[in-house]
């Protein structure tokens, strides 16, 4: 990799490694395996920039990349219930414990009660601003799928955000 | 959720996982470091490796092979080498050569199938602490290092010592055995029993049910005996054994074995007037004996009991393709207490001794049993729940476990003279009197009252074998049976308590073709 596609490549890291490692972070409710899942993307991602070239990195690909690091992860656990650590309540914990604004630690709250698939669908298409066609290709779903999954995650936080939203607005 | 709140959930998010959560992509995480430090682990495995293999290639140019190793043709397979400090120390202690003549692994914790040392034999001539032996026998733990060991004379035990230092033990003295005191005009004697080896014994009640080969009998005192074919009618090669039920006399469990080794069992409900089959098949049976009400057997390696013969119970569950039962003892008054001494299925080796007080819920090592080369071949139990084995090692060693100190002693015998070493038996009395049948054909009883030892000769004409006598049992606390190659007879002993038994009642015996019968002596 010459030093342009290096130039390009860390560019590419400022623009999507923060949002990469949270995505991560609220798909797996975990920052050690965030953080593991992070670099073993970018690390990936590296490489096929080595084969491809550097124009072939698009934000559909780290988070797709991510996704598939994220599943593994969570089928990990699964199958080895002895390693997996109790990950909700350790992110709970750690939000519980984190003074955030009110606004803010209620939405993030609310975000890490919803199933995976429905914290991803929500991540990708508020936070990172992808369409529903680039959350479908990420998730590796149909655009049906995140319809459905985008409207079962608004029917799931509307009761957690209604109360606390309408006494701020009054 | 309204549409305009619907947009700030992004904004919110960002704002609670950047700010406050502090989740942001670090410089380290970079997959140029990454790739560099993976880069430089993998150079310092493949160096090691490197390393490690050079040093492999050059072992044999530094390293000269032992001379066993360079003459296969001029050592033995079984050949054992001593590590260097464990003949030095035993060189200190011998004069002349001594070779290794046996070595078997220790198994000292239960379930772990894994040896824990091992038990060395030497044979030579040694002089510890002014006591002359031919055989060494040394506990040794997994680095050969000497935890313990015996020094026999011709099958005696003659000195014993713990721990490392040879010289840190204590002389065994063989006591001194008295003949048995006649009681007022009541004096001690034999009684015949019949011409035949026996291969089995069992009284219960007015039954005395004997087998011989694959015959048995019920000499019942005052009734006409004979010796009749076990209930399937087979070959000579067939070995019976035999149990009758002391609680209810009229029941026994017959064994038939065959030459494979495995045995159908049969039950009579009537004195052996008819029998039924266990309805079990063929299985491995060995150590039948009946206490009380129930039958007890080692059945497939493990101990089993059963209060009619058909159904048995495992109070032992072992890993079968790990352990086996070898012996086992049973309190005479509470069949829920019994202890088991085990093996490694392979047969080669020493195992630990468990025991249990709750009918087999829950079993626990009994600690520090001295292996002394072989595991016990015969073990008792007291009412206390005391154990007395008998090791046949390189002689008859007997060792008694008091459950109070949680410690084994040896229980030094009387020279037997004449024997050198051979196969001793033991048994106990119903009053927890020891008696030990030494290899020479004398039996001796330990008298726990007045701990001393009392000599009973073999019974005249059955004495020219010149060994123990087999099988020994005791029938309550007065009478001795004792089995010989050639016959087999009662003894009988007045104590003050003694009631006449059912050797002083006169009986007629009918015997089998062949065989003749014994006129009746006395001592």
């Amino acid at each position: 990799m010459n030093a342009r596609d290096k130039k390009v490549f860390d560019d590419f890291i400022v623009e999507y490694g923060d949002k990469a490692i949270r995505y991560a972070y609220v798909t797996l409710h975990s920052r050690p395996d965030a953080e593991d899942v992070v670099q073993e993307a970018f690390l990936r991602l590296w490489r096929h920039a080595g084969r491809r070239g550097v124009d072939t990195l698009s934000a559909g690909l780290v988070f797709h990349t991510i996704t598939n690091l994220c599943r593994d992860r969570i089928r990990h656990h699964k199958r080895h219930p002895e390693d997996a650590t109790d990950l909700l309540e350790l992110t709970i914990g750690e939000v519980d414990d984190t003074p955030l604004l009110s606004d803010s630690r209620e939405v993030l709250q609310a975000v890490m009660q919803l199933s995976a698939p429905e914290r991803q669908c929500i991540l990708l298409f508020y936070y990172m601003d992808r369409s529903l066609k680039e959350t479908a290709a990420v998730l590796k779903v149909s655009e049906q799928v995140i319809k459905t999954r985008l409207y079962r995650a608004r029917q799931h936080l509307k009761p957690l955000l209604e109360p606390t939203w309408k006494e701020h607005s009054s | 959720m309204s549409f305009e709140r619907e947009k700030q959930v992004g904004q919110l998010l960002d704002q609670a996982l950047g700010e406050h959560l502090d989740l942001y992509f670090q410089p380290a995480w970079h997959p140029q470091h990454h790739l560099s430090r993976r880069r430089a682990r993998w150079r310092a495995v493949g160096l090691g490796t490197a390393a490690a293999f050079a040093v492999f290639l050059a072992i044999p140019f530094f390293v000269q092979p032992s001379s066993g190793h360079r003459q296969v043709s001029n050592s033995t397979l079984s050949a054992i080498r001593l590590p260097k400090s464990l003949y030095r120390n035993v060189s200190k202690v011998s004069h002349g050569s001594f070779s290794v003549a046996s070595m078997v692994p220790v198994y000292g914790t239960y379930p772990m199938a894994s040896p824990t040392g091992h038990n060395l034999r030497i044979d030579g001539t040694f002089q510890i602490q002014g006591q002359a032996g031919g055989t060494l026998s040394l506990r040794l733990n997994n680095r050969m290092q000497v935890k313990g060991g015996m020094l026999f004379q011709n099958g005696v035990p003659v000195y014993l010592f713990s721990g490392s230092s040879f010289g840190a033990g204590s002389v065994i003295k063989a006591p001194k055995a008295n003949p048995v005191k006649p009681v007022g005009r009541a004096k001690p004697q034999w009684y015949p029993g019949g011409n035949v080896g026996i291969g089995s014994f069992s009284a219960a009640g007015s039954h005395v049910y004997v087998s011989h080969g694959n015959l048995w009998s019920d000499v019942t005192p005052g009734s006409s005996d004979v010796w009749m074919q076990s209930p399937k009618s087979p070959g000579a090669t067939t070995q019976d054994s035999i149990a009758g039920l002391p609680a209810s006399p009229n029941d026994a469990v017959l064994m038939e074995q065959s030459p494979s080794g495995l045995s159908q069992g049969f039950i009579t409900k009537n004195g052996g007037s008819t029998w039924q089959s266990w309805g079990r098949g063929s299985e491995s049976v060995s150590t039948l004996i009946a206490i009380g009400n129930r039958y007890w057997a080692v059945i497939n390696g493990t101990l089993a009991w059963s209060l009619n013969g058909f159904k048995w119970h495992n109070i032992l569950t072992l890993n079968p393709g790990r352990w086996q039962v070898e012996t086992y003892a049973i309190d005479p008054a509470n069949p829920k207490v019994a202890a088991v001494s085990l093996i490694p299925i392979s047969g080669d080796g020493i195992g630990p001794v468990l025991e249990t007080h709750n009918g087999g819920a829950n079993w626990s090592q009994v600690p520090n049993f001295p292996a002394m080369g072989e595991a016990p071949s015969t073990m008792v139990m007291n009412t206390q729940g005391n154990i007395a084995a008998l090791i046949n090692a390189n002689g008859p060693v007997l060792v008694r476990y008091t459950a109070t100190s949680q410690q084994w002693s040896v229980l030094p015998v009387p020279v037997t003279g004449g024997g050198t070493g051979g196969l001793g038996q033991m048994a106990a009395s119903g009053n927890g009197n020891l008696i030990y049948g030494a290899p020479a054909g004398k039996i001796y009883q330990w008298i726990r009252s007045s701990r001393q030892w009392l000599v009973i000769n073999p019974p005249p004409g059955l004495d020219g074998a010149a060994v123990s006598a087999s099988p020994l049992q005791a029938i309550g606390t007065n009478q001795i049976l004792a089995g010989y190659p050639n016959g087999w007879a009662y003894f009988w002993e007045p104590s003050k308590e003694a009631q006449f038994g059912l050797v002083q009642q006169s009986h007629k015996v009918r015997l089998a073709p062949g065989v003749t019968h014994v006129s009746r002596f006395s001592r």
